[in-house]
């Protein structure tokens, strides 16, 4: 009983109460407090800036300890490109009859309009079922909470709280990201998810997936436009192995993101798009 | 009145080193490429600096740095904030008064404190995991055994560089 008279225990109260005050407010926002705000405000721009003296110290050595490989990348980068330039020539030409072909077809570009902001990594998390990253822009450039995050690639997230100038990003790879998405080549439509087991290997998961699905290894991924969250056909990865699922009712695939989400500096957030057709 | 405030001065002094500590730690903890480009899981050392504070410093400065480390963690999570901050906040004011009545200020003390804390807070975000995404709770679990043991390392730095801080004011209050 003397416990809770003491100065202790009005202490202990009051920093329950703040808290669970932060939780209600989080909750029902679904934004950060204006003491994170301004804790991420101060402390984003110092994370940018170790994590690119990181970046700069890692290259640096990497420059002498890598240097073999860095021949041999070369050499093999110098093969692909002469290879890219004969079939760029060729998609050229592609490009050119498929603009005629729309013109005749009445067609114009899927997307009129997509405003992008060019956001640098400033941080990348990795707990235990999770992978997020912490962008450095944020509200005062226009990010909103939900804003798609992709790369030249496809996509990679989305937004899922704003700060003035820093964001964070649930990445493709969380447990608790999941979107409606489509098999380019067939059009079938299919659940993406992020996946326990796979968030190690740098995976996700396509769910559910009735055992008659004309699924294949090498099938890319999009978003399905569903819902209007993420823009549609935008690439979520590469189909890379297929499986049944435990009930034997159903079959799941192994899907490989557009890009390494541990290497990724660079993003673009989606703060606006507009589908024509 | 002179001696007294230099007191207060050191005490700021003393608080804001631990404030800067906090933060270098998590920003060196979450910056991409410290341990990410390895694979390995973003390490979370606060735990054990809060439990060295608060034995050090008591169970009000332990239950403040405790709320500091919780926004700070806050920021990259997407943990409802507020749940992290109240959890290092009592954690912080426990280690206190732990190290008042309970327990010497040693390593070995913060260390287990620390480790209780990542186990009581992995075994609430397997058991959410579990029930929310259906995923296994020991794999959960594994993974987050595999962050508790990166992090003692650094919370063992933590450890010393805390005491640093306290034995260097508390010989300036002599």
């Amino acid at each position: 009983m003397k416990f809770f008279r003491s100065r202790l225990f009005a202490f202990v109260l009051a920093i329950a109460v703040l808290c669970v005050g932060l939780m209600i407010f989080s909750a029902y926002s679904g934004q950060p407090s204006i003491l994170s705000k301004l804790l991420g405000a101060a402390v984003t721009p110092v994370q940018q800036a170790v994590s690119d003296t990181i970046d700069g110290v890692r290259d640096f050595f990497g420059y002498f300890y890598r240097y073999a490989a860095l021949e041999e990348e070369n050499a093999r980068l110098k093969e692909e490109l002469e290879e890219y330039r004969k079939m760029e020539q060729k998609y050229l030409v592609a490009i050119n009859e498929n603009t005629e072909l729309r013109k005749l077809t009445g067609l114009v570009a899927k997307y009129s309009d997509f405003d992008f902001e060019l956001c640098q990594v400033s941080s990348v998390y990795r707990g235990a079922a999770q992978v997020g990253m912490v962008l450095s822009r944020g509200s005062a450039a226009g990010i909103a909470q939900g804003d798609a995050v992709m790369t030249d690639g496809g996509l990679i997230g989305y937004v899922s709280s704003v700060g003035v100038n820093y964001c964070e990003v649930v990445t493709v790879l969380d447990v608790s990201f999941k979107a409606e998405a489509k098999i380019s080549r067939t059009r079938e439509t299919v659940i993406a998810e992020g996946d326990f087991d796979l968030l190690s290997q740098g995976s996700l998961r396509l769910s559910y997936l009735p055992t008659d699905c004309n699924v294949q290894e090498g099938d890319l991924v999009e978003t399905s436009g569903y819902g209007g969250i993420y823009p549609p056909g935008l690439i979520l990865g590469t189909v890379r192995s297929l499986g049944l699922d435990a009930s034997g009712l159903t079959r799941y695939a192994v899907v490989e993101p557009v890009d390494d989400i541990t290497s990724l500096k660079w993003v673009y957030v989606v703060k606006d798009f507009e589908v024509v057709d | 009145m002179r001696f007294s405030l230099s007191v207060d001065k050191r005490r700021v002094g003393k608080i804001l080193c631990y404030l800067l500590l906090l933060t270098a730690f998590y920003v060196l903890s979450d910056a991409r490429g410290v341990l990410y480009g390895m694979g390995l899981p973003t390490v979370n050392a606060l735990p054990f600096l809060v439990a060295a504070i608060a034995f050090f410093e008591g169970p009000y400065t332990g239950g403040c740095m405790g709320f500091y480390s919780g926004l700070l963690l806050s920021i990259s999570s997407s943990t409802m904030e507020g749940a992290e901050t109240l959890i290092l906040a009592l954690f912080g004011v426990l280690c206190g008064s732990a190290g008042v009545v309970l327990l010497r200020r040693i390593l070995p003390s913060v260390l287990a404190c620390g480790c209780a804390l990542l186990a009581v807070r992995g075994a609430i975000s397997a058991t959410y995991y579990t029930l929310f995404y259906s995923v296994p709770f020991l794999s959960v679990a594994a993974r987050y055994a595999q962050i508790l043991l990166l992090s003692l390392l650094p919370g063992a730095a933590g450890y010393f560089l805390v005491r640093a801080v306290y034995r260097r004011f508390s010989e300036d209050d002599i």
